[in-house]
């Protein structure tokens, strides 16, 4: 009777820091910001993520050429008469944006704030 | 007992793990006023989602059509055709495009002129300078006659339509129309059953209700990059005008597209300007007005509609309306 009784103290106590265990995991994932990463969509839709700790160049279909230096994103040539993109300040801090309009490409900075105005 | 505590911790087990949050939705669309909306929506099903996401495009489409002052649309009266026959008698626009005009023609009443739609012949010609291959300055002798014919008293309003008393003056609706639109298409979202949702419309945000995770942040960009700072908002509106969100260079100058009506050059007081308020289309035309107003006179025309505002000045030097810091993370 003893032993039953020890055994079901176990089992609701290890049942219960089981629960506890996944809701603080839950908890800290959720509160987590992703690593920064450079987010590039085409005509709205996803095209390419890259971190934005590794230097890298990307061909956007020949719109574009984005390019990531010292943790650091911008667009270094574009195919656009007006050449706003390139013009941009390169972007790093989350929320941050650069637009190639002619292209539909949008450069995006994720984590941080839903918009940056 | 022992069977309903095993239930208990199960179902704990269970609820800890997976909370029902709801889904985050989101589209972007890059053919509306020259720049790239974005919509988000938390709850509701895809299906939910696409209907609404596709009635919000469309609704911005339209705006756009109508307030477009460069190209004509079958069928349609828009900014462009009160352009080019207004100054010949009477143009009757859609109800939006009237309803437009009539109330930039208050905020020109109440900025004390800072804000004015019939700045169109000056604007014509920065545009022409900015969009050209080799960016140049205007004239300044064609600049000044220019200036002679953006009397926004020569626009006449009666009974839906309008006409021009200058025929060499024109329109041009920039300062207003996307605030204007993403408020409409708000509605419009709201009206077919959305509830916790965000749309901007070139860096004019409006939300409505919360995120599963509390309020909306929204980044205010510093102009020099980065961002400056962060606000929280549920309900509110937020936009910027910012002297470097459009520019061009010569000779190491820069030039940028927010124009004041005084001396029909790059408004230079500020060089960003934040307002939060209730209303897009306000916080849309309040950022222009503000942009080319002193602080005192500013700040007193953000309070008369309940807005909040933030000044970035030349050297970096920020000013804040009282209640503006509320908002600050």
């Amino acid at each position: 009777m003893r032993s039953r009784l020890r055994n079901d103290i176990l089992l609701i106590s290890s049942i219960a820091l089981a629960a506890a265990l996944i809701f603080a995991a839950g908890a800290i994932f959720r509160h987590t910001k992703k690593g920064e990463t450079v987010e590039v969509t085409l005509g709205g839709e996803h095209y390419a993520s890259l971190p934005l700790s590794q230097d890298a160049e990307l061909d956007i279909e020949g719109l574009c050429l984005l390019k990531i230096e010292n943790g650091e994103a911008y667009v270094a040539e574009a195919v656009c008469r007006n050449q706003i993109c390139v013009r941009h300040r390169p972007i790093s801090a989350p929320g941050e944006v650069i637009i190639c309009l002619p292209g539909r490409v949008a450069v995006r900075i994720s984590g941080g704030p839903d918009f940056v105005v | 007992m022992r069977r309903f505590l095993a239930l208990i911790l199960c179902f704990l087990l269970i609820s800890s793990g997976c909370e029902a949050a709801p889904k985050r939705y989101t589209a972007a669309y890059a053919d509306v006023f020259d720049t790239v909306a974005d919509f988000t929506v938390f709850g509701g099903t895809q299906e939910d989602f696409d209907k609404v996401s596709e009635a919000v495009h469309s609704e911005l489409l339209r705006l756009h059509r109508i307030f477009d002052i460069y190209n004509e649309y079958d069928g349609l009266v828009n900014a462009k055709t009160v352009n080019d026959n207004a100054a010949g008698g009477p143009v009757v626009p859609p109800a939006e495009l009237y309803e437009l005009l009539e109330s930039a023609v208050l905020w020109n009443e109440r900025s004390g002129g800072a804000l004015n739609i019939a700045l169109g012949p000056v604007l014509s010609l920065w545009h022409d300078c900015r969009e050209a291959e080799e960016p140049y300055l205007p004239d300044p002798d064609l600049l000044s006659e220019c200036g002679q014919h953006c009397d926004i008293s020569e626009l006449i309003l009666s009974g839906g339509s309008v006409s021009f008393a200058d025929p060499e003056m024109s329109l041009d609706l920039g300062a207003l129309a996307k605030g204007y639109a993403a408020e409409k298409a708000a509605e419009l979202a709201e009206s077919l059953g959305c509830e916790h949702f965000a749309l901007s419309v070139g860096g004019n945000v409006v939300t409505r209700g919360e995120k599963p995770t509390g309020m909306w942040e929204i980044g205010i960009a510093s102009p020099d990059g980065g961002i400056l700072t962060t606000v929280r908002v549920a309900g509110e509106c937020v936009v910027t005008s910012g002297d470097y969100q459009r520019f061009f260079e010569v000779d190491g100058v820069r030039y940028h597209h927010i124009i004041d009506p005084k001396t029909l050059y790059p408004a230079s007081l500020w060089r960003s300007v934040t307002v939060i308020c209730a209303d897009s289309a306000d916080a849309d035309a309040l950022s222009t007005a503000l942009f080319c107003m002193d602080f005192e006179s500013g700040s007193a025309l953000a309070e008369k509609f309940g807005a909040e505002a933030l000044w970035v000045g030349p050297d970096g030097e920020t000013k804040r309306t009282e209640g503006f810091s509320d908002y600050e993370v």
